[in-house]
C-alpha cells in the first residue's frame, strides 16, 4: 500500500511520500467526527450517566443509584412488557428465519438466472415502502372495513371476527402478525447469497451419494449456512428488542391494558408521555444489556467452521 | 476435458424438471413444482396488501362499500390530486431532508474513507474504532438522551434536527464501505497521480471518484432508504407542520382523513413513489445495497 520511500518527496522520517500535511488531515476529519460526537456520544454517555439518575425535564438530574433498575425489576408493566417481548421474539425468530430460508430455497430451484432474479427483486420491493405506511396498512387490514374481516365474511366465518387489535387474547398475535407472510427481502438475499456461495463441487458430491432435494438441504445447505444464520439470528434479535414502531402505530400505548406493551415502547412512554427520563435511561441501558448478552450468547453457540460463507 | 459422471449426472438432473412427455413423475420434479408454486403463493401473499392498496386509492366511498376487492371504474383520480394537495408540504420536506443527508453522507463518508484508507497518521486506529463502535450501539438507547440533547442545543422544529443526526449516524457504514473499496483500488494509480503532482484532493476527485461510482450509489441509496423511512425520530423531534417531513406527518394525516379511505391510501401510495422511482433506476445498486453492510461486516 506504501510507496517506496523516494528520497525526495520523503521529507518527515516515518511517514510515506506524497502524504499531505497532518494539519490538512486532522481539518478534514474534523467535521465528520464533530458530528459523530456531538449527536453520537454525547448522547450514548448521556444515557448510560443518566440510567442511574432521577431525571425529569427541564431540572437537574439527582444521582439515586441502582434505585431505577430495582423499581424496573418490581415494575409490573415492565415485567408484563418482558413477557410480551419474550413471546413476540420467540414468534418473530421462528418465523424470520424459517420462511425466508425455505423462500431462499425455492429461488434457489428456479433453473432460469432471470426468474431467480425478477423473484429476488420482486421480495427487495416491498422494503422501499416507509415501515410508518406499512404498519397503517395492517391497521387496516385489522379494522371491521378490512381485508380480514372481508376474507372471513366471504368463508362465512362471522363469529371470527372481531377487534383483533382490541381484544386482550389476540392483540399481541395481531401485531405478531404483521408483516405476514415474513418472506422479510433482507433475510432472503443474505440466505441466497449463503446457498448461491456452496460450492458446486460439494453439491454434485452429494447428488452422487444419492441425496435428494430434502436431504441436500438439511443436510449441506443448513450446515454450510451457520454463518448466515447466526447473523440473521442477531439482526432479527435487534429489530425485536429495538422495535415498537409497529406497536406504536397499531396500538399507541401497548393496549389493551398492557397487552401489547413491549420493553421499547415503554421507554418511549416513559421519556415522552410521563416525563421519567432517568428511567427510561435505565430501560434503555437495561435492553442494551439484553443485546450484549445474547449476541454473545448467539456467538457461542452458533459456531461456523473453518468454511466462512459470505465473508 | 472430460465428462466426469458427476458433471452427468447433473444434466440429468437438471433436465428432470421440463416436462417430458412419456416419463413418470420423479420425486426431484415434484419438489421442483412444488417450490414453484410455494414461491408463487408466498409471491401473491406478500404482493396481495399493495395491490388492494392500489386498487382501493381509486375508489371513492361509494365504489369502496360497493366493490371491495375489484377495481372500480371510472377511476376517482381526485384522491391524488387531494392526497398530493395536502401532503405537498411534507413531501417537500422530505425530498429537502433526505437530499441534504445523502449530500452530507456522500462527502463526510468519502473524505474519512479516503483518509482511513490511504494515509498512515497519529491516532489513525482510534479514530477509525471510535466511528465503528457507533454500529454497535443501538438506536433504542439513543432516542431519548438524543432528544434532551437536541432540545438543549434549541434545535426542536428545524430541518438540521432532521439531517445532522443522520449525517451522524449514516456516515459510519458509508466510511466503512468506501474504505476498503478504496484500499483495494490499484495503489499504483494514486502513486502515478502523485507524480504528477496531483494532491489529496485531487486523487480523490480524479482518481478515486470516478472509479467509486458503483460503491457511492449504494451509500447514497441506503442513505435515502434510512432517511425517507425513518419516523420516530421526526415524529418527536418536530411538531410544527412546517418542517415535519411526510412519515411523521402521514400518521397525522391518517388522523385527519379517519375513514376515507380514498385519499388517505392515495397518500400511503404517493409516500412510497420517490424511492419506487429510485428503485426502478438502480435496481442492480439497490439489490447490492441492500446486503452490503451485512455480507462485509
Amino acid at each position: 500500500m506504501n510507496s517506496t520511500p523516494s528520497g525526495k518527496a520523503r521529507r518527515r522520517a516515518g511517514r510515506p511520500a506524497g502524504q499531505p500535511s497532518l494539519w490538512i488531515i486532522y481539518s478534514l476529519l474534523f467535521v465528520p467526527f464533530s458530528l459523530l460526537v456531538v449527536f453520537n456520544y454525547v448522547p450514548a454517555m448521556s444515557a448510560l450517566g443518566h440510567a442511574f439518575t432521577d431525571w425529569d425535564p427541564g431540572k437537574p438530574a439527582v444521582w439515586t443509584g441502582l434505585s431505577n433498575f430495582q423499581q424496573l425489576l418490581q415494575d409490573p408493566i415492565f415485567l408484563k412488557s418482558l413477557a410480551n417481548l419474550a413471546k413476540l421474539g420467540l414468534f418473530v425468530f421462528v418465523v424470520n428465519l424459517t420462511i425466508p430460508f425455505l423462500v431462499a430455497e425455492m429461488i434457489f430451484h428456479l433453473r432460469s438466472e432471470r426468474w431467480s432474479y425478477a423473484a429476488r427483486v420482486a421480495l427487495v420491493l416491498p422494503m422501499i415502502v416507509p415501515g410508518v405506511v406499512v404498519y397503517m396498512i395492517w391497521q387496516y387490514i385489522y379494522s371491521d372495513a378490512g381485508i380480514l374481516t372481508a376474507v372471513l365474511e366471504g368463508l362465512g366465518l362471522n363469529n371470527w371476527i372481531y377487534g383483533w387489535l382490541s381484544h386482550p387474547k389476540t392483540a399481541l398475535w395481531a401485531v405478531a402478525f404483521v408483516g405476514f407472510p415474513f418472506a422479510h427481502g433482507f433475510n432472503v438475499l443474505i440466505y441466497y447469497a449463503g446457498l448461491a456461495n456452496i460450492p458446486q463441487s460439494i453439491l454434485d458430491a452429494a447428488e452422487v451419494d444419492g441425496l435428494g432435494s430434502a436431504g441436500k438441504m438439511l443436510r449441506i445447505h443448513i450446515p454450510l449456512m451457520l454463518g448466515q444464520i447466526r447473523l440473521l439470528t442477531i439482526v432479527t434479535m435487534i429489530g425485536v428488542i429495538n422495535g415498537f414502531e409497529s406497536v406504536y402505530i397499531l396500538t399507541r400505548d401497548g393496549g389493551p391494558g398492557y397487552e401489547t406493551m413491549v420493553p421499547g415502547l415503554y421507554m418511549f412512554l416513559n421519556g415522552f408521555v410521563f416525563e421519567r427520563m432517568g428511567y427510561a435511561a435505565a430501560i434503555g441501558l437495561l435492553l442494551l444489556f439484553f443485546l450484549l448478552v445474547f449476541t454473545l450468547l448467539i456467538n457461542r453457540f452458533i459456531r461456523t467452521e473453518d468454511y466462512e460463507p459470505g465473508a | 476435458m472430460s465428462l466426469e459422471p458427476s458433471i452427468i449426472e447433473r444434466i440429468e438432473i437438471s433436465a428432470a424438471p421440463t416436462p417430458v412427455r412419456g416419463k413418470r413423475l420423479t420425486l426431484a420434479r415434484a419438489w421442483g413444482v412444488a417450490w414453484r408454486v410455494g414461491l408463487a403463493g408466498i409471491l401473491f401473499l406478500t404482493f396481495f396488501p399493495f395491490l388492494f392498496l392500489v386498487i382501493t386509492s381509486l375508489k371513492n366511498t361509494h365504489q369502496f362499500y360497493h366493490t371491495f376487492w375489484l377495481p372500480a371504474w371510472p377511476p376517482t383520480w381526485g384522491n391524488y390530486v387531494q392526497a398530493f394537495a395536502d401532503l405537498k408540504g411534507y413531501i417537500f420536506n422530505s425530498l429537502l431532508v433526505t437530499a441534504i443527508s445523502i449530500s452530507g453522507i456522500l462527502a463526510c463518508s468519502t473524505v474519512t474513507g479516503f483518509l482511513f484508507a490511504r494515509y498512515r497518521f497519529p491516532g489513525r486506529e482510534f479514530l477509525y474504532y471510535m466511528m465503528l463502535a457507533m454500529l454497535m450501539v443501538p438506536g433504542v438507547l439513543m432516542l431519548i438522551p438524543q432528544f434532551v440533547w437536541v432540545q438543549q442545543l434549541g434545535m426542536l422544529d428545524t430541518y438540521a434536527v432532521m439531517y445532522l443526526p443522520y449525517i451522524a449516524g449514516m456516515q459510519v457504514m458509508g466510511m466503512y464501505l468506501l474504505r476498503s473499496f478504496f484500499a483495494q483500488l490499484d495503489q499504483a494509480l494514486f502513486e502515478s497521480a502523485q507524480v504528477d503532482g496531483a494532491g489529496l484532493f485531487l486523487q480523490l476527485w480524479h482518481v478515486a471518484l470516478p472509479l467509486s461510482k458503483p460503491v457511492l450509489g449504494i451509500v447514497a441509496i441506503m442513505s435515502a432508504l434510512g432517511v425517507w423511512n425513518s419516523f420516530l425520530w421526526p415524529l418527536v423531534t418536530v411538531s410544527s407542520d412546517d418542517v415535519m417531513v411526510l412519515t411523521a406527518g402521514i400518521l397525522r394525516y391518517n388522523g385527519r382523513m379517519f375513514n376515507q379511505y380514498g385519499p388517505m391510501f392515495a397518500g400511503y401510495v404517493i409516500s412510497a413513489i420517490p424511492l419506487l422511482i429510485l428503485f426502478m433506476l438502480f435496481t442492480r445498486a439497490f439489490m447490492k445495497g441492500i446486503t452490503s453492510g451485512a455480507l462485509k461486516g
